[in-house]
Order: structure tokens, then sequence, then C-alpha cells
């Protein structure tokens, strides 16, 4: 492996979706953006739904849509296969997709349906905007019993959320 | 006879295709599994005391929640059934030590079963056992992991059949919440953890960490379980269609050797019903 890089994989419960050697990778956690880089200390947080950019030591960066994980970057000697003291890091995700991989009108179709499902299911349920966001995502939830719509809500703001990362990370790949 | 072996011949077949389906998707799910059990043994290590409650054994069980995974069709030899007997006994065991079950089932076959021999099912999934999909798991999760989070239930278990290998599938009984202590299913985790001996961080800390990843360790458990049951399945599919196609076999064997001997006999008699007329006849010509 070549000065500067690390072993970077992405893993989803169906399949792992990436693997290579990187120069840098760019997400977003709950406290803020981060970048690792080779050697980076070791940790684990969590990562916020977004976009993940991986930096190849040549060629264009790939580009990740991650729907919420968690990021484990381990250093230790072998980790990588080769010699030395070397780090790895592991994106674990629920969902995640290529940004080439990510279908763009079946995005914004989804976009679309969820919205209007959003905003119908918030006038039966009388919450505002991202209150019902907790039940989903990265951040457990489950204390107080939710009746049936606020937990289709909470489905459909996921979806929505979903639909714009895909959005939003297809655009990236497009315009760069 | 021989039209029922053509549809359990092709049942076996089919079985056989969908064995290696799932198979792959077993194989595609272990590196997330592993990288998840990592990070709850990095995370555990990080805060011993954040951990301990969502961690190891359960100090006392008043109550349990139990998550019985079967199949939504039957035709597959004793895969349900082991399944069902293997539930019903631990909830029996668990009732006999005054502890209280909720049960939780996935498959058709489970909610009948239980509610012929009187116990009551909380909440039955069914529609996920075949090809199991990711949101499946996280449903499934979410029930389940809602009373135990909820503090109604000091445990939850988990009572599916692990796909060893082609000749050999298990029913086992295994522990969903609390997570069950890191190391026995980890080896390759943890030995890398050993090395590595550093100091790791946590963002945000370690006892939020721990709440958000609990829940989505126990969807990796779940979906685990349900692609290895999807696995156990076919093959117990397609080794009782085999042993179907091969009693049909043999009944077509045994029922044409009858019908031959039955059509043997008719002609016998007939010949020597034809010869006694003739022999009759001759007699009373010469006499």
């Amino acid at each position: 492996m070549p000065d500067g890089t690390f072993a970077v994989s992405v893993l989803t419960p169906v399949a792992e979706l990436f693997r290579a050697d990187a120069r840098a990778l760019v997400l977003r956690s709950s406290d803020g953006d981060l970048t690792i880089l080779d050697g980076h200390t070791p940790i684990v947080t969590d990562v916020a739904p977004g976009e993940v950019r991986v930096d190849l030591p040549e060629g264009d960066p790939v580009r990740l849509a991650v729907h919420g994980g968690y990021l484990h970057v381990e250093t230790g000697p072998g980790l990588d296969g080769g010699e030395g003291r070397s780090t790895r890091a592991t994106l674990l995700a629920g969902i995640a997709e290529l940004a080439t991989a990510i279908d763009v009108p079946r995005a914004e179709r989804a976009r679309a349906a969820a919205e209007a499902r959003v905003e119908e299911l918030r006038a039966v349920t009388g919450r505002g905007e991202g209150t019902a966001a907790r039940a989903e995502g990265t951040s457990g939830g489950g204390d107080v019993a939710p009746t049936p719509e606020e937990i289709e809500l909470a489905q459909a703001e996921a979806d929505l959320r979903r639909a714009e990362v895909r959005l939003e990370v297809a655009g990236a790949t497009t315009s760069a | 006879m021989q039209s029922t072996k053509k549809i359990t011949k092709a049942m076996e077949l089919i079985a056989a295709s969908q064995i290696v389906r799932s198979l792959t998707r077993v194989t595609a799910n272990r590196p997330y599994r592993e990288g998840m059990a990592r990070i709850v043994v990095e995370a555990a290590k990080g805060d011993p005391t954040a951990a301990a409650k969502l961690l190891g054994e359960p100090d006392e069980r008043h109550a349990v929640a139990v998550l019985a995974i079967v199949a939504d069709r039957g035709l597959s030899g004793p895969y349900n059934s082991s399944i069902l007997r293997a539930t019903e006994r631990l909830v029996a065991e668990l009732s006999a030590e005054g502890i209280a079950v909720q049960l939780f089932t996935i498959g058709k076959k489970a909610p009948s079963y239980f509610r012929f021999r009187h116990v009551p099912v909380v909440r039955s999934f069914i529609g996920m056992s075949e090809r199991p999909a990711w949101s499946d798991a996280r449903e499934a999760a979410a029930a389940v992991s809602a009373p135990f989070l909820a503090g109604e239930v000091d445990q939850v278990l988990l009572v599916s059949t692990r796909y060893r290998s082609a000749g050999s599938q298990v029913v086992d009984v295994r522990q969903l919440l609390p997570l069950p202590e890191p190391g026995s299913h980890v080896a390759d985790g943890a030995a890398s953890d050993a090395e590595s001996g550093g100091y790791t961080e946590f963002e945000p800390d370690v006892e939020s960490l721990l709440a958000s990843l609990a829940p989505r360790a126990v969807e990796s458990e779940i979906f685990t379980a349900l692609l290895e049951g999807a696995a156990s399945f076919f093959t117990a599919q397609q080794r009782a269609m085999a042993a179907a196609s091969d009693n049909a076999d043999e009944l077509i064997r045994t029922l044409t050797r009858v019908m031959n001997r039955a059509r043997q006999d008719a002609i016998t008699t007939e010949i020597m019903e034809i010869v006694g007329g003739a022999e009759a006849l001759r007699q009373s010509k010469g006499a």
C-alpha cells in the first residue's frame, strides 16, 4: 500500500458496498464534519445521513449516500494485510449506496410521494417539522409509545430524508 | 403418482436454487455483522459502567420477550416444528420459573401453532422469512426492543435455526438483549482489538453511542438470523422434497408391480377358463 493511504470499507447488511485504499475519508457525524486520514487516532463515531466522500490516491473521489451508520477507525499492525502500523476505517450503514448507483428519477418520485405523505400526516397528528424524526434514524428512541400515525409520519419523514440525501449526493456527482 | 413425483421433484430443484441464493446473502451479510460486533466490543471497553446496562447477563429475570423465527410455508420436513417445539419448551420453562413471557413470532406457521396450544402471541410478522429484507429486520427489531428499552422485560431471547453447513442446521436460543457478552462469537474482532491496544475516542460519548448502537446490533442479529433461517428452510425443504421424490419413486415401483401382478392374474385366470372350456368341449364331443 502506498504511503498516506489506508484501508476503507463500507459495509451494509446486504453486501460489502465498497473497499479501497484511500487517501482521505470525509463524512459528517452528529458532532460535525470529520476527515479521516492515514494514522488517524482510533475512533468510534456515528455517521449522520448524508454524503460520504472517499478520496482515492488517483482519479475522482468516490461518493456515497449513507443513510445513517457508524464509523470505526482502528490502528494496529497488519490491519490492512500489509506490514507495519496501519489504519483501517470501517463504515457500517443500514442503508447506503454509491452515488453512481442512484436512480435520480426514482429518488425524485420518492421525494414527491414522501413530501405529500408527510404533509398529510402532519395535518393529522398536529406535529410540527422534525419532531417525529427522533423515532427513526440513529438515535434509538422507543421510550414513549407513539400512535400509528406518528410512526407512519416518522417513516414518511425518513423516506423523505433518504430521497433528499440521494438527490443531494447524485447532484454532487454530476456537477463535480 | 407420476404427477405427484413431478411436483416434488420440481420443488426440490427450486429449493436447491434458493439455497444457493440465500447462502450468498448469508455470506454477504457476514462482514457487516462482524464490524458491528467489533464496534460494540470497542464501545463496551470504552465505558464499562455504561455498557453494563446493555451488555451481559441480566441480574434477575421477571419478564422475558421471546422472538421465534419460522417459515411462512410448510413442506419442509421438521424445519418449522423443531423451532416451534423448542420455543414452546422455552416458554414453558420460563413460565415454570414464574417469569412472564412476551412471545413475538416471524413466519406464518407460528401463530396457528401457538393459538392451538393457547400460548398468547404479542405480535407476529409474516412475509419476511423467505427473502428477508433489511427493513423487515428493522421492523421486528423495533418491536422486540421496545419492551426491553421501556424496562418491561429484562431479557430478549431469539429462537431460530443457525445454518452451520449444508449438512447441519441447528435450532438454538440466543440472547438479543442485553447484548451478549462480547468475545464468544467475535474471536477475530477481539484479537485485532488486543493488538491495537490504543486509546479509542468516541463521538458522541460512549453512553449515548451505546444506546443508539444497541438497537442497530439487534437489527443486525435478527437480519442474520432471518437470512440463516431462510437458508436452513430451503435446505430442509430440498431434503424433504428429495425424500418425497424417492418415496414417490418407490411407490410407483411397488404400485406398478402390484398392477402387473393383478393383470397377470387376470390373464392367467382367463387362459385357464379358455383351456378349461376347450377341454370340456372336447370331452363332450368325444363322449
